[in-house]
């Protein structure tokens, strides 16, 4: 059931970042533990999720250039910085639609009531993330303009 | 030419949105970035139109258009929401809402839409 929570939220990001960004992947790391603690690796938006069974966050994190190459397929301009409204804008509605299309598919299956908060998003390299004493995985995907890293961190189950 | 409301949290959206609709000839006539925003704009602008999202922060889309179906019950509304599980569609359609449309979004998906209400 725990990968299923993942592999869902996986196959949501492949499947969205084809769709509004045309952007393939060219490999997906197998589900890993990172013990709480992660390193962001330039921007990274988090859009929490709660429902009658499980409750839990969803956190993608982007190098640079994957940023700014999404959002130059998305919104047609270039942007230079990762501090650049549109770009923090973009990313983070990008999570909004990768998270509500998992939580579709899981509500449907499982009849979880999940329901999405607003996505927040933060940018610098080296900001520190923390999820204290809930179950976590987190997948590596690697695209031809850089790496971002899908991060599910959740209580309860499906 | 038709005037659209847009109600959604996100500048990215209204951005895109309002370029599709303004080059297939719409008039994208206010912009709200909550469901209360939106009711207010609505009583304000008396679109044609609404496009109205679900999560948003003050009140969500399902709650502004519960208020808006009350006070124009033939008020079109089209909800664009990422979320589109078989509950929340059916709480939209028992709300009134139009037509239910998952993001994201297309050109054609959007004006496909909009062509079907009348």
């Amino acid at each position: 059931m725990e990968e299923k929570l993942h592999r869902t939220f996986v196959d949501s990001v492949v499947s969205i970042l084809k769709k509004t960004a045309g952007l393939t992947v060219d490999k997906i790391g197998a589900p890993k533990e990172a013990g709480g603690q992660q390193t962001s690796q330039g921007i990274a938006s988090v859009v929490s999720f709660s429902g009658n069974k499980i409750k839990g966050r969803c956190i993608i994190d982007m190098e640079q250039e994957v940023a700014l190459d999404v959002v130059e397929n998305i919104m047609g301009t270039r942007y230079d910085n990762l501090k650049e409204l549109m770009v923090l804008y973009t990313i983070s509605e990008l999570n909004n639609i990768i998270a509500g299309d998992s939580i579709t598919k899981l509500n449907n299956e499982f009849g979880t009531g999940l329901r999405l908060a607003p996505p927040v998003v933060f940018t610098g390299r080296k900001v520190v993330m923390y999820s204290s004493q809930v179950k976590e995985a987190t997948v590596d995907i690697d695209t031809p303009k850089g790496s971002l890293r899908l991060i599910i961190a959740w209580e309860g189950s499906l | 030419m038709k005037k659209v409301l847009i109600v959604d949290d996100s500048p990215m959206i209204h951005k895109l949105l309002g370029k599709v609709l303004e080059e297939n000839g719409y008039t994208v006539c206010g912009h709200a970035y909550n469901g209360k925003e939106g009711v207010d704009k609505f009583r304000e602008l008396s679109p044609d139109i609404i496009f109205m999202d679900i999560t948003m922060p003050v009140m969500d889309g399902l709650e502004a258009v519960g208020i808006i179906k009350k006070e124009a019950p033939h008020q079109n509304i089209i909800m664009l929401s990422a979320m589109g599980d078989k509950d929340i569609m059916d709480d939209a359609r028992q709300l009134g809402v139009d037509i239910f449309l998952k993001k994201p979004f297309d050109a054609y998906k959007i004006i496909s839409a909009i062509s079907k209400l009348s």
